[in-house]
């Protein structure tokens, strides 16, 4: 079900690929099992590169050997110690153990066994001791195998930029003290919702950033490694399954969400033949048994999980007209008492206003705080305003959402809306593309 | 692993309540741990004096070097194994509600 991760381009040579292969599906296992020998972070780092260099000399003599994995954490291992033994860790690094590698206690084994270690891995990567975005850096480095280019061009940065990110994580992974552990269960909570949160960023970068389906697929991967990772009686497994459900749900759509021009597709409108209606089904599955667990053990049910169920509230009816607008709101009056934020209000306020009336979008929308009131804010709040016969308003309304339009496509929509509603005559209630822009990005991403 | 704890005014922290100030069983505990190495109180700022020397004269002004309204108020140095349990003795100080505190890594010379 799952695309296979990105193969490495260009590698025609067996040798080559089989490497690829190994880094892009195994650098999670092959990562920790290093930096349990050398815990330093950018010594492992280093070492596994070189480890990579000498594999392509080593296989191309020797042939490729039967778990190329294993022979790279052999290789990275020894170098990793070398690279120890001749002074070249980090002084805090050293001073912790400096000893036992004086004394052989972190020798290589002779079979390296390339257990599951990926959990304190994944953990750690996402320290809140890090700043987001070198949490972010690192988890796609270190977790998923993706180059410094690689993360770059994803995020829009230069690569130099993203070395020094990684290198500067990595060195505060030594010199702050961060543990490479999975914490204790107390501490687990915020944790997981850390490395959740890593997910999600990687996610909305290909998602509403570089529309990168690339990323997407690995934001999955990532969300699926995690979900898989946590032991299934962990209340945390929870959360997790329901971002990989929204993940799911989200990239569901991606191939209706463009036209050929590259222009955004509205939900309504889109070719609901060309989602992936096997991965719908699957979010649907991981949606249901989530709810079906958190009421069986009494546990609330997290934001993701309920962001899942409404997508999926988009995504079920046949047409865009079944929609099920009051269990939406419902959906958003349970997701409101965990993120009230404007984004979440103005979604609600839509979903509100659809299911109970404009009067009760218009009240919710209210909530919104004047510096957090966007072109979207602007745009929902006209539609609603039209809707319940305040054309003044409405007109007044959509001049102050295309005064803010980022781009003129927004704005001749919203200027038409505004056209439409004529100078200080009542028009009933019609829908044109910008009404149903603001219900759609409102409530769920086109 | 060695770490000091700054422990800083916040005004967004929440009021100081004086007996919601459990200081002393946060610091009983820490020493029946032998976490705790030294650690005091400081006076506030208004007492603080700042000394520099530029181009070898020394001078002397009243206050802390920044204006700001956060000010350390006091400071702990204690013995952990990692970052985790730092910031875990941290947040169990009364001043992680009333103010927030800053953890840093001892780095010896």
């Amino acid at each position: 079900m799952e695309p296979a991760p990105r193969t490495p381009t260009g590698a025609t040579d067996p040798v080559a690929a089989a490497l690829g292969r190994a880094v892009a599906t195994d650098h999670a296992r092959i990562m920790a099992a290093v930096l349990a020998t050398v815990p330093d972070w950018q010594l492992a780092e280093d070492a596994l590169q070189d480890a990579c260099e000498r594999a392509l000399e080593a296989w191309s003599r020797g042939g490729v050997p039967t778990s190329p994995a294993g022979w790279l954490v052999t290789a990275a291992r020894r170098r990793g110690i070398d690279l120890l033994r001749r002074g070249q860790g980090r002084a805090a690094t050293l001073q912790r153990y400096g000893t036992s590698v004086e004394r052989g206690m972190l020798d290589t084994d002779p079979e390296p066994e390339v257990g599951d270690d990926r959990l304190r891995l994944v953990l750690t990567c996402a320290h809140p001791a890090l700043p987001l975005e070198a949490r972010v850096a690192l988890t796609l480095r270190t977790v998923l195998g993706w180059t410094p280019a690689e993360i770059a061009a994803a995020f829009l940065a230069t690569e130099a930029a993203v070395q020094k990110r990684l290198v500067r994580a990595r060195a505060k992974i030594a010199h702050a003290g961060i543990p490479y552990r999975v914490p204790p269960p107390e501490e687990l909570p915020d944790r997981v919702d850390g490395v959740l949160g890593v997910v999600y960023v990687v996610f909305t970068a290909g998602y509403a950033g570089t529309g990168d389906a690339g990323l997407m697929t690995e934001a999955v991967r990532l969300a699926r490694l995690v979900r898989d990772l946590l032991d299934p009686a962990l209340p945390e497994r929870l959360e997790a399954s329901g971002l990989l459900a929204l993940l799911l749900a989200q990239r569901a759509r991606q191939d209706a969400r463009l036209d050929e021009h590259g222009a955004v597709v509205l939900l309504d409108r889109q070719d609901r033949s060309r989602w992936d209606h096997g991965a719908i089904a699957e979010a649907e599955r991981l949606v249901d048994e989530v709810l079906q667990l958190a009421a069986h053990r009494r546990q609330p049910v997290g934001r993701y999980t309920l962001q899942a169920a409404i997508a999926l509230e988009h995504v079920r009816p046949a047409t865009a007209d079944a929609t099920d607008w009051p269990r939406i709101a419902q959906l958003h009056a349970l997701l409101a008492r965990l993120d009230d934020g404007p984004a979440q209000r103005l979604a609600r306020a839509v979903a509100d206003g659809r299911a109970h009336g404009p009067r009760r979008g218009l009240e919710t929308l209210d909530g919104v705080p004047e510096g957090a009131r966007t072109y979207l804010f602007h745009a929902a709040r006209a539609d609603l305003l039209e809707a319940a016969g305040r054309p003044d308003d409405a007109r007044e309304e959509y001049g102050r959402a295309a005064a803010l339009a980022p781009g003129d496509l927004e704005r001749t929509a919203l200027t038409d809306r505004q056209d439409a509603l004529g100078e200080g005559r009542a028009v009933g209630r019609r829908r044109t593309r910008a009404d149903e822009c603001g219900a759609a990005r409102g409530s769920a991403p086109p | 692993m060695q770490f000091v704890l700054f422990i800083c005014t916040d005004p967004t922290g929440e009021p100081y309540d004086e007996t919601a100030d459990d200081v002393g069983a946060w610091f009983t505990a820490l020493q029946e741990r032998g976490t705790h190495l030294a650690g005091d109180r400081l006076r506030p700022v208004e007492d603080a004096t700042t000394v520099r020397v530029r181009g070898g004269e020394r001078l002397v002004t009243d206050g802390p070097f920044a204006e700001t309204r956060e000010w350390i108020a006091g400071f702990d140095v204690i013995e952990v194994a990692d970052l985790d349990e730092a910031l875990e003795v941290a947040a169990a100080h009364p001043m992680a509600r009333f103010g927030r505190i800053e953890v840093r890594p001892v780095w010896p010379l």
